[in-house]
Protein backbone atom coordinates (compact mmCIF):
# COMPACT_ATOMS: atom_id res chain seq x y z
CA UNK A 1 0.00 0.00 0.00
CA UNK A 2 2.17 2.53 1.32
CA UNK A 3 5.00 1.35 -1.70
CA UNK A 4 2.32 1.49 -4.16
CA UNK A 5 1.95 5.41 -3.14
CA UNK A 6 5.75 5.48 -2.73
CA UNK A 7 5.89 4.30 -6.44
CA UNK A 8 2.92 6.72 -7.54
CA UNK A 9 4.69 10.16 -5.96
CA UNK A 10 7.87 8.97 -7.69
CA UNK A 11 6.17 8.92 -11.01
CA UNK A 12 4.42 12.04 -10.60
CA UNK A 13 7.19 14.08 -9.34
CA UNK A 14 9.33 12.14 -12.02
CA UNK A 15 6.87 13.69 -14.89
CA UNK A 16 7.06 17.18 -13.13
CA UNK A 17 10.71 17.13 -13.55
CA UNK A 18 11.63 18.34 -9.48
CA UNK A 19 15.08 18.07 -7.93
CA UNK A 20 15.89 15.28 -5.38
CA UNK A 21 15.38 17.65 -2.36
CA UNK A 22 11.60 18.43 -3.35
CA UNK A 23 11.08 14.69 -4.36
CA UNK A 24 12.47 13.96 -0.62
CA UNK A 25 10.46 17.02 0.82
CA UNK A 26 7.59 14.94 -0.91
CA UNK A 27 7.62 11.46 0.17
CA UNK A 28 9.98 11.78 2.94
CA UNK A 29 8.66 14.62 5.11
CA UNK A 30 9.65 13.15 8.32
CA UNK A 31 13.55 12.06 6.97
CA UNK A 32 12.87 8.74 8.55
CA UNK A 33 13.51 6.95 5.56
CA UNK A 34 17.04 9.02 4.67
CA UNK A 35 17.86 8.07 7.74
CA UNK A 36 17.06 4.69 7.54
CA UNK A 37 18.82 3.96 4.31
CA UNK A 38 21.47 6.49 5.08
CA UNK A 39 22.25 4.61 8.37
CA UNK A 40 21.76 1.08 6.77
CA UNK A 41 24.13 1.86 3.29
CA UNK A 42 26.45 2.38 6.13
CA UNK A 43 26.79 -0.09 7.87
CA UNK A 44 26.81 -2.36 4.55
CA UNK A 45 29.60 -0.63 3.47
CA UNK A 46 31.40 -0.90 6.78
CA UNK A 47 30.62 -4.25 7.46
CA UNK A 48 31.84 -5.34 3.84
CA UNK A 49 35.23 -4.43 5.36
CA UNK A 50 34.81 -6.23 8.61
CA UNK A 51 34.21 -9.64 6.71
CA UNK A 52 37.07 -8.37 4.25
CA UNK A 53 39.19 -8.14 7.09
CA UNK A 54 38.30 -10.40 9.11
CA UNK A 55 38.73 -12.88 6.79
CA UNK A 56 42.21 -11.46 5.26
CA UNK A 57 44.02 -12.69 8.31
CA UNK A 58 43.17 -15.93 8.20
CA UNK A 59 43.37 -16.65 4.85
CA UNK A 60 46.83 -14.70 5.04
CA UNK A 61 47.76 -16.60 7.87
CA UNK A 62 47.05 -20.31 6.30
CA UNK A 63 49.27 -19.34 2.99
CA UNK A 64 52.39 -18.68 5.71
CA UNK A 65 51.63 -21.92 7.52
CA UNK A 66 51.54 -23.71 4.14
CA UNK A 67 54.49 -22.07 2.93
CA UNK A 68 56.82 -22.76 6.08
CA UNK A 69 55.23 -25.94 6.26
CA UNK A 70 56.81 -26.70 2.41
CA UNK A 71 60.13 -25.02 3.91
CA UNK A 72 60.15 -27.54 6.90
CA UNK A 73 59.86 -24.68 9.64
CA UNK A 74 56.57 -26.13 11.43
CA UNK A 75 58.34 -25.05 14.72
CA UNK A 76 58.08 -21.78 13.74
CA UNK A 77 54.58 -21.86 13.18
CA UNK A 78 52.79 -19.71 16.01
CA UNK A 79 49.22 -20.45 16.67
CA UNK A 80 48.83 -17.20 18.39
CA UNK A 81 49.82 -13.87 17.02
CA UNK A 82 48.57 -11.74 19.78
CA UNK A 83 51.27 -9.12 20.54
CA UNK A 84 53.59 -10.41 23.92
CA UNK A 85 52.75 -9.40 27.08
CA UNK A 86 56.26 -7.26 27.54
CA UNK A 87 55.56 -5.47 24.56
CA UNK A 88 52.13 -4.67 25.86
CA UNK A 89 53.46 -3.89 29.14
CA UNK A 90 56.32 -1.09 27.70
CA UNK A 91 53.78 0.35 25.52
CA UNK A 92 51.75 0.43 28.46
CA UNK A 93 54.73 2.28 30.25
CA UNK A 94 55.43 4.87 27.73
CA UNK A 95 52.01 6.21 27.89
CA UNK A 96 51.55 6.12 32.07
CA UNK A 97 54.58 8.27 31.15
CA UNK A 98 53.48 10.37 28.93
CA UNK A 99 50.59 11.17 30.88
CA UNK A 100 51.84 11.70 34.59
CA UNK A 101 54.72 13.33 32.05
CA UNK A 102 57.45 11.61 33.78
CA UNK A 103 60.07 12.53 31.10
CA UNK A 104 63.26 13.02 31.67
CA UNK A 105 63.29 16.86 30.55
CA UNK A 106 65.27 18.98 32.64
CA UNK A 107 65.22 22.93 33.57
CA UNK A 108 67.04 24.77 31.28
CA UNK A 109 68.70 26.46 34.04
CA UNK A 110 72.35 25.78 34.20
CA UNK A 111 74.32 26.31 37.25
CA UNK A 112 77.78 26.35 38.73
CA UNK A 113 77.89 25.25 41.83
CA UNK A 114 81.60 26.36 43.48
CA UNK A 115 83.12 24.11 45.96
CA UNK A 116 85.35 24.82 48.48
CA UNK A 117 87.82 22.21 49.18
CA UNK A 118 90.45 22.55 52.20
CA UNK A 119 94.23 22.70 50.39
CA UNK A 120 95.84 19.27 49.90
CA UNK A 121 98.95 18.74 47.75
CA UNK A 122 97.58 15.60 46.40
CA UNK A 123 95.03 17.51 44.66
CA UNK A 124 96.88 20.58 43.65
CA UNK A 125 97.26 21.56 40.42
CA UNK A 126 100.84 22.79 40.83
CA UNK A 127 101.99 19.32 41.06
CA UNK A 128 100.26 18.23 38.09
CA UNK A 129 101.83 20.62 35.67
CA UNK A 130 104.79 19.43 33.88
CA UNK A 131 107.52 22.07 34.71
CA UNK A 132 110.09 22.39 32.38
CA UNK A 133 114.11 23.32 33.51
CA UNK A 134 114.83 26.98 32.35
CA UNK B 1 44.86 78.71 1.79
CA UNK B 2 41.43 78.08 2.15
CA UNK B 3 41.26 76.07 -1.02
CA UNK B 4 44.02 74.01 0.49
CA UNK B 5 41.72 74.03 4.23
CA UNK B 6 39.04 72.81 2.17
CA UNK B 7 40.88 69.95 0.25
CA UNK B 8 42.60 68.80 3.40
CA UNK B 9 39.64 68.27 5.41
CA UNK B 10 37.71 67.27 2.27
CA UNK B 11 40.77 64.16 2.26
CA UNK B 12 40.31 63.39 5.42
CA UNK B 13 36.68 62.62 5.55
CA UNK B 14 37.16 60.69 2.95
CA UNK B 15 39.82 58.61 4.27
CA UNK B 16 37.93 58.12 8.09
CA UNK B 17 35.00 56.62 5.56
CA UNK B 18 37.38 53.94 4.31
CA UNK B 19 38.42 53.38 7.93
CA UNK B 20 36.91 50.85 9.98
CA UNK B 21 35.32 53.08 12.48
CA UNK B 22 32.24 54.18 10.76
CA UNK B 23 31.67 51.29 9.62
CA UNK B 24 31.56 49.09 12.37
CA UNK B 25 28.32 47.30 13.72
CA UNK B 26 26.83 45.26 17.03
CA UNK B 27 27.40 42.61 14.53
CA UNK B 28 31.33 42.94 14.38
CA UNK B 29 31.89 43.47 17.95
CA UNK B 30 30.32 40.38 18.51
CA UNK B 31 31.81 38.31 15.70
CA UNK B 32 35.83 39.44 17.63
CA UNK B 33 34.84 38.90 20.98
CA UNK B 34 34.19 35.61 19.58
CA UNK B 35 37.45 35.16 17.77
CA UNK B 36 38.64 36.83 21.28
CA UNK B 37 37.44 32.92 22.60
CA UNK B 38 38.43 31.07 20.13
CA UNK B 39 42.02 32.15 20.12
CA UNK B 40 41.89 31.64 24.56
CA UNK B 41 40.71 28.26 23.86
CA UNK B 42 43.41 27.26 21.86
CA UNK B 43 46.38 29.35 23.32
CA UNK B 44 45.44 29.09 27.09
CA UNK B 45 43.36 25.91 27.28
CA UNK B 46 44.84 23.95 24.18
CA UNK B 47 41.48 23.23 22.98
CA UNK B 48 42.14 22.09 19.32
CA UNK B 49 44.87 24.65 18.37
CA UNK B 50 45.96 24.00 15.14
CA UNK B 51 42.37 24.44 14.04
CA UNK B 52 41.27 27.04 16.46
CA UNK B 53 43.90 29.48 16.30
CA UNK B 54 43.93 29.64 12.24
CA UNK B 55 40.04 30.15 12.60
CA UNK B 56 40.25 32.33 15.53
CA UNK B 57 42.64 34.38 13.78
CA UNK B 58 40.19 34.03 10.50
CA UNK B 59 37.12 35.82 12.37
CA UNK B 60 39.59 38.71 13.24
CA UNK B 61 40.56 38.85 9.58
CA UNK B 62 37.05 38.82 8.30
CA UNK B 63 35.55 41.02 10.37
CA UNK B 64 37.51 43.71 10.10
CA UNK B 65 34.51 46.32 8.90
CA UNK B 66 35.21 48.31 5.84
CA UNK B 67 33.67 50.28 3.21
CA UNK B 68 31.40 47.65 1.14
CA UNK B 69 31.12 47.99 -2.41
CA UNK B 70 34.01 50.50 -2.63
CA UNK B 71 36.53 48.03 -5.06
CA UNK B 72 39.03 47.96 -2.24
CA UNK B 73 38.58 44.13 -2.86
CA UNK B 74 39.61 43.10 0.76
CA UNK B 75 36.38 40.95 1.78
CA UNK B 76 36.21 37.23 1.57
CA UNK B 77 33.27 37.49 -0.45
CA UNK B 78 34.66 40.30 -2.92
CA UNK B 79 35.53 38.93 -6.42
CA UNK B 80 39.21 39.54 -7.10
CA UNK B 81 40.04 39.58 -3.33
CA UNK B 82 43.60 37.54 -2.15
CA UNK B 83 40.65 35.55 0.36
CA UNK B 84 38.37 35.59 -2.26
CA UNK B 85 40.78 33.05 -4.25
CA UNK B 86 41.96 31.22 -1.04
CA UNK B 87 38.54 30.69 -0.37
CA UNK B 88 37.74 29.01 -3.63
CA UNK B 89 39.15 25.84 -2.48
CA UNK B 90 36.43 25.95 0.30
CA UNK B 91 33.60 26.82 -1.88
CA UNK B 92 35.20 24.28 -4.58
CA UNK B 93 35.64 21.22 -2.48
CA UNK B 94 39.41 21.23 -2.68
CA UNK B 95 40.88 21.64 0.47
CA UNK B 96 39.03 18.63 2.57
CA UNK B 97 40.34 15.67 0.07
CA UNK B 98 43.57 17.18 0.50
CA UNK B 99 43.37 16.99 4.35
CA UNK B 100 42.01 13.53 3.98
CA UNK B 101 44.99 12.77 2.03
CA UNK B 102 47.36 13.87 5.11
CA UNK B 103 44.95 11.70 7.99
CA UNK B 104 45.40 8.81 5.54
CA UNK B 105 49.40 9.27 5.50
CA UNK B 106 49.05 9.59 9.16
CA UNK B 107 46.38 7.30 10.38
CA UNK B 108 47.80 3.88 11.45
CA UNK B 109 45.00 1.30 10.59
CA UNK B 110 46.69 -1.92 12.61
CA UNK B 111 44.25 -1.50 15.75
CA UNK B 112 41.25 -1.74 13.44
CA UNK B 113 42.79 -4.55 11.53
CA UNK B 114 43.61 -6.51 14.52
CA UNK B 115 39.99 -6.26 16.01
CA UNK B 116 38.07 -5.70 12.52
CA UNK B 117 35.04 -5.90 14.65
CA UNK B 118 35.41 -2.82 15.96
CA UNK B 119 34.93 -0.96 13.22
CA UNK B 120 31.27 -1.43 13.22
CA UNK B 121 31.39 1.41 16.28
CA UNK B 122 32.46 3.26 13.99
CA UNK B 123 29.13 3.20 11.44
CA UNK B 124 27.22 3.14 14.70
CA UNK B 125 27.97 6.66 15.86
CA UNK B 126 27.27 8.00 12.33
CA UNK B 127 23.64 7.98 13.96
CA UNK B 128 24.76 11.34 14.96
CA UNK B 129 24.06 12.89 11.33
CA UNK B 130 21.11 11.20 10.15
CA UNK B 131 19.43 12.05 13.59
CA UNK B 132 20.48 15.65 13.35
CA UNK B 133 19.10 15.64 9.57
CA UNK B 134 15.88 14.77 10.69
CA UNK B 135 15.72 17.19 13.57
CA UNK B 136 16.34 20.16 11.35
CA UNK B 137 13.88 19.14 8.67
CA UNK B 138 11.28 19.43 11.72
CA UNK B 139 12.68 22.84 12.16
CA UNK B 140 12.12 23.95 8.91
CA UNK B 141 15.34 23.34 6.93
CA UNK B 142 15.67 22.58 3.38
CA UNK B 143 16.59 18.71 3.09
CA UNK B 144 20.02 20.06 1.64
CA UNK B 145 20.38 22.41 4.43
CA UNK B 146 19.80 19.42 7.02
CA UNK B 147 21.84 16.93 5.27
CA UNK B 148 24.62 19.62 5.27
CA UNK B 149 24.07 20.59 8.91
CA UNK B 150 23.44 16.76 9.58
CA UNK B 151 27.00 16.04 8.71
CA UNK B 152 28.55 18.42 11.94
CA UNK B 153 27.19 15.12 13.85
CA UNK B 154 30.62 13.25 11.73
CA UNK B 155 32.49 15.25 14.33
CA UNK B 156 34.77 15.70 11.21
CA UNK B 157 35.45 19.18 9.75
CA UNK B 158 37.16 18.63 6.29
CA UNK B 159 34.07 16.15 5.49
CA UNK B 160 31.38 18.30 7.06
CA UNK B 161 32.86 21.32 4.67
CA UNK B 162 33.08 19.29 1.74
CA UNK B 163 29.37 18.47 1.76
CA UNK B 164 28.26 22.36 3.23
CA UNK B 165 29.97 23.08 -0.02
CA UNK B 166 28.17 20.84 -1.90
CA UNK B 167 24.69 21.15 -0.41
CA UNK B 168 24.49 24.63 1.54
CA UNK B 169 27.41 26.83 0.03
CA UNK B 170 26.27 29.75 2.10
CA UNK B 171 26.56 27.66 5.10
CA UNK B 172 29.76 26.81 5.03
CA UNK B 173 31.32 28.95 7.69
CA UNK B 174 28.49 28.35 10.23
CA UNK B 175 28.56 24.80 9.34
CA UNK B 176 32.57 24.40 9.48
CA UNK B 177 32.77 26.77 12.54
CA UNK B 178 30.21 24.68 14.62
CA UNK B 179 31.80 21.55 13.69
CA UNK B 180 35.21 23.03 14.75
CA UNK B 181 33.95 24.14 18.05
CA UNK B 182 32.32 21.18 19.08
CA UNK B 183 35.25 18.99 18.10
CA UNK B 184 37.60 20.53 20.08
CA UNK B 185 34.44 20.52 23.05
CA UNK B 186 34.84 16.93 22.86
CA UNK B 187 36.05 16.84 26.68
CA UNK B 188 33.46 18.26 27.58
CA UNK B 189 30.34 16.99 25.55
CA UNK B 190 31.45 13.24 25.25
CA UNK B 191 32.10 12.15 29.52
CA UNK B 192 28.64 12.68 30.58
CA UNK B 193 26.98 10.61 27.93
CA UNK B 194 29.37 7.99 28.41
CA UNK B 195 28.92 7.83 32.15
CA UNK B 196 25.03 8.08 31.99
CA UNK B 197 24.89 5.19 29.46
CA UNK B 198 27.26 2.28 30.69
CA UNK B 199 27.55 0.88 34.27
CA UNK B 200 30.59 0.81 36.58
CA UNK B 201 30.98 -2.81 35.94
CA UNK B 202 31.31 -1.76 32.09
CA UNK B 203 33.43 1.03 32.39
CA UNK B 204 35.68 -1.40 34.03
CA UNK B 205 35.94 -4.02 31.39
CA UNK B 206 39.41 -5.20 30.13
CA UNK B 207 39.55 -6.04 26.72
CA UNK B 208 42.14 -8.30 24.92
CA UNK B 209 45.36 -7.08 23.94
CA UNK B 210 45.46 -6.45 20.06
CA UNK B 211 46.86 -9.15 17.92
CA UNK B 212 50.02 -8.25 15.49
CA UNK B 213 49.69 -7.05 12.22
CA UNK B 214 51.43 -8.11 9.16
CA UNK B 215 52.71 -5.40 6.64
CA UNK B 216 50.43 -7.56 4.05
CA UNK B 217 47.48 -6.91 5.75
CA UNK B 218 48.33 -2.97 6.32
CA UNK B 219 49.11 -3.11 2.34
CA UNK B 220 46.34 -4.86 1.40
CA UNK B 221 43.97 -2.61 3.67
CA UNK B 222 43.71 0.86 1.65
CA UNK B 223 43.26 -1.41 -1.76
CA UNK B 224 40.41 -3.13 -0.74
CA UNK B 225 39.29 -0.60 1.80
CA UNK B 226 38.84 2.12 -1.58
CA UNK B 227 37.48 -0.85 -3.62
CA UNK B 228 34.80 -1.44 -1.26
CA UNK B 229 33.71 1.04 0.32
CA UNK B 230 33.70 3.14 -3.11
CA UNK B 231 31.77 0.69 -5.02
CA UNK B 232 29.14 0.99 -2.24
CA UNK B 233 28.88 4.84 -2.24
CA UNK B 234 30.82 6.23 -5.07
CA UNK B 235 30.21 9.36 -4.12
CA UNK B 236 32.72 9.52 -0.99
CA UNK B 237 35.30 9.02 -3.71
CA UNK B 238 36.89 12.23 -3.20
CA UNK B 239 37.13 12.09 0.46
CA UNK B 240 37.88 7.85 1.01
CA UNK B 241 40.08 8.01 -2.04
CA UNK B 242 42.35 10.78 -0.82
CA UNK B 243 41.85 9.08 2.53
CA UNK B 244 43.32 5.79 1.39
CA UNK B 245 46.12 6.85 -1.30
CA UNK B 246 47.65 8.97 1.77
CA UNK B 247 47.79 5.12 3.80
CA UNK B 248 49.07 3.05 0.90
CA UNK B 249 51.99 5.71 0.89
CA UNK B 250 52.51 5.38 4.48
CA UNK B 251 52.18 1.24 4.66
CA UNK B 252 53.86 0.72 1.04
CA UNK B 253 57.57 2.09 2.54
CA UNK B 254 58.05 2.66 -0.96
CA UNK B 255 56.89 6.11 -1.27
CA UNK B 256 58.25 7.52 2.20
CA UNK B 257 58.94 11.23 1.20
CA UNK B 258 55.22 11.04 -0.70
CA UNK B 259 53.59 10.29 2.40
CA UNK B 260 56.27 12.75 5.07
CA UNK B 261 54.96 15.55 2.39
CA UNK B 262 51.52 14.29 2.85
CA UNK B 263 51.46 14.61 6.31
CA UNK B 264 53.68 17.28 7.14
CA UNK B 265 53.96 20.47 4.91
CA UNK B 266 50.62 19.54 2.32
CA UNK B 267 48.43 18.81 5.51
CA UNK B 268 49.35 21.91 7.47
CA UNK B 269 49.77 24.15 4.65
CA UNK B 270 46.05 23.40 3.94
CA UNK B 271 44.92 23.23 7.63
CA UNK B 272 46.48 27.37 7.11
CA UNK B 273 44.36 28.14 4.45
CA UNK B 274 41.36 25.89 5.90
CA UNK B 275 41.26 27.24 8.98
CA UNK B 276 41.90 31.35 7.71
CA UNK B 277 39.72 31.05 4.96
CA UNK B 278 36.61 29.26 7.01
CA UNK B 279 37.20 31.94 9.92
CA UNK B 280 36.85 34.71 7.50
CA UNK B 281 33.76 33.69 5.95
CA UNK B 282 31.88 34.50 8.78
CA UNK B 283 31.46 38.08 8.39
CA UNK B 284 28.87 39.21 10.49
CA UNK B 285 27.13 40.20 8.12
CA UNK B 286 26.44 36.71 6.59
CA UNK B 287 27.08 34.86 9.94
CA UNK B 288 25.14 36.32 12.54
CA UNK B 289 21.66 35.26 11.63
CA UNK B 290 18.94 33.52 13.83
CA UNK B 291 19.80 30.26 10.77
CA UNK B 292 23.57 30.20 12.53
CA UNK B 293 22.44 30.12 16.08
CA UNK B 294 19.75 27.22 14.42
CA UNK B 295 23.26 25.44 13.78
CA UNK B 296 25.17 25.64 16.73
CA UNK B 297 21.89 24.00 18.90
CA UNK B 298 22.08 21.16 15.86
CA UNK B 299 25.49 20.36 15.92
CA UNK B 300 25.69 19.71 19.69
CA UNK B 301 22.43 17.72 19.11
CA UNK B 302 24.32 15.78 16.89
CA UNK B 303 27.67 15.54 18.45
CA UNK B 304 25.61 14.19 21.54
CA UNK B 305 23.39 11.54 19.43
CA UNK B 306 26.71 10.53 17.39
CA UNK B 307 28.08 9.44 20.99
CA UNK B 308 25.00 7.77 22.12
CA UNK B 309 25.44 5.52 18.96
CA UNK B 310 28.33 4.79 19.63
CA UNK B 311 28.55 3.92 23.42
CA UNK B 312 24.80 2.09 22.72
CA UNK B 313 25.99 -0.29 19.64
CA UNK B 314 29.02 -1.39 22.01
CA UNK B 315 26.34 -2.49 24.57
CA UNK B 316 24.25 -4.34 22.03
CA UNK B 317 27.64 -5.84 20.37
CA UNK B 318 28.16 -6.93 24.67
CA UNK B 319 25.16 -9.04 24.04
CA UNK B 320 26.29 -10.93 21.34
CA UNK B 321 30.26 -11.66 22.65
CA UNK B 322 31.16 -13.78 24.21
CA UNK B 323 32.90 -13.19 28.19
CA UNK B 324 36.97 -12.50 27.59
CA UNK B 325 36.03 -10.77 24.30
CA UNK B 326 33.48 -8.18 25.13
CA UNK B 327 34.23 -4.59 24.41
CA UNK B 328 34.81 -1.41 26.76
CA UNK B 329 31.27 0.43 25.83
CA UNK B 330 33.57 3.48 26.49
CA UNK B 331 35.39 2.94 23.30
CA UNK B 332 31.63 3.14 21.33
CA UNK B 333 31.75 7.12 21.61
CA UNK B 334 35.43 6.90 19.66
CA UNK B 335 33.47 6.06 16.98
CA UNK B 336 32.97 9.92 15.80
CA UNK B 337 35.45 10.58 13.71
CA UNK B 338 37.49 13.38 15.78
CA UNK B 339 40.71 11.83 15.07
CA UNK B 340 42.70 11.35 18.04
CA UNK B 341 40.34 13.79 20.60
CA UNK B 342 37.70 11.57 20.79
CA UNK B 343 40.09 7.69 21.36
CA UNK B 344 41.92 10.05 24.33
CA UNK B 345 38.74 10.98 25.91
CA UNK B 346 37.83 7.33 25.74
CA UNK B 347 40.78 6.31 27.79
CA UNK B 348 40.66 9.33 30.11
CA UNK B 349 37.68 8.01 31.45
CA UNK B 350 38.26 4.74 31.69
CA UNK B 351 41.45 5.43 33.21
CA UNK B 352 39.31 7.55 36.21
CA UNK B 353 38.04 4.46 37.08
CA UNK B 354 40.83 1.27 36.84
CA UNK B 355 44.34 3.51 36.46
CA UNK B 356 46.01 0.63 34.81
CA UNK B 357 43.36 0.09 32.14
CA UNK B 358 44.11 1.53 28.89
CA UNK B 359 41.81 1.87 26.53
CA UNK B 360 43.65 4.22 24.16
CA UNK B 361 44.78 1.61 21.47
CA UNK B 362 41.53 -0.14 21.71
CA UNK B 363 39.26 3.12 21.05
CA UNK B 364 41.92 4.20 18.17
CA UNK B 365 39.98 1.70 16.13
CA UNK B 366 36.82 2.39 16.14
CA UNK B 367 38.06 6.51 15.88
CA UNK B 368 39.53 5.51 12.44
CA UNK B 369 36.72 3.60 11.55
CA UNK B 370 34.62 6.91 12.25
CA UNK B 371 36.68 8.82 9.46
CA UNK B 372 35.74 6.22 7.02
CA UNK B 373 32.39 6.19 8.52
CA UNK B 374 31.51 9.68 7.98
CA UNK B 375 33.16 10.00 4.64
CA UNK B 376 30.31 7.00 3.71
CA UNK B 377 27.73 8.99 5.11
CA UNK B 378 29.07 12.01 3.25
CA UNK B 379 28.82 10.35 -0.25
CA UNK B 380 25.51 8.80 0.96
CA UNK B 381 24.14 12.71 1.50
CA UNK B 382 25.63 13.79 -2.08
CA UNK B 383 24.22 10.92 -3.40
CA UNK B 384 20.87 11.67 -2.27
CA UNK B 385 21.07 15.42 -2.68
CA UNK B 386 23.12 16.44 -5.76
CA UNK B 387 20.27 15.56 -8.40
Amino acid sequence: MILAQVQQTVATVDSTVIKNSGLFKQIDPVGIGMALIGILVVFVALILLYFIFMNVSKVLNISIKRTLRKEGKEDEIKEDNSIPAEVNAAIAMAIHLLYSEAHDKESAVLTINKISRTYSPWSSKIYGLRQYPR
Amino acid sequence: MDQLFEFASHAITQFWRYTSFPNFTLGHVIMILIAFLFLFLAITKDYEPLLLVPIGFGILIGNIPFMQNAGLEVGIYEEGSVMNYLYFGVIRGIYPPLIFLGIGAMTDFSTLLSNPKLILLGAAAQLGIFGAYMIALQLGYSPEQAAAIGIIGGADGPTAIFIASKLAPYLVGAIAVSAYSYMALIPVIQPPIMKILTTKKERLIRMKPPRSVSKTEKVLFPILGLLFTTLVVPAAMPLLGMLFFGNILKESGVTKRLADTAKGALIDIVTILIGITVGASTQATTFLRAESLGIFALGAVAFAMATFGGVLFAKIMNLFLKEGNKINPLIGSAGVSAVPAAARVSNTIGLQYDKTNYLLMHAAAPNVAGVIGSAVAAGILLSFFMG
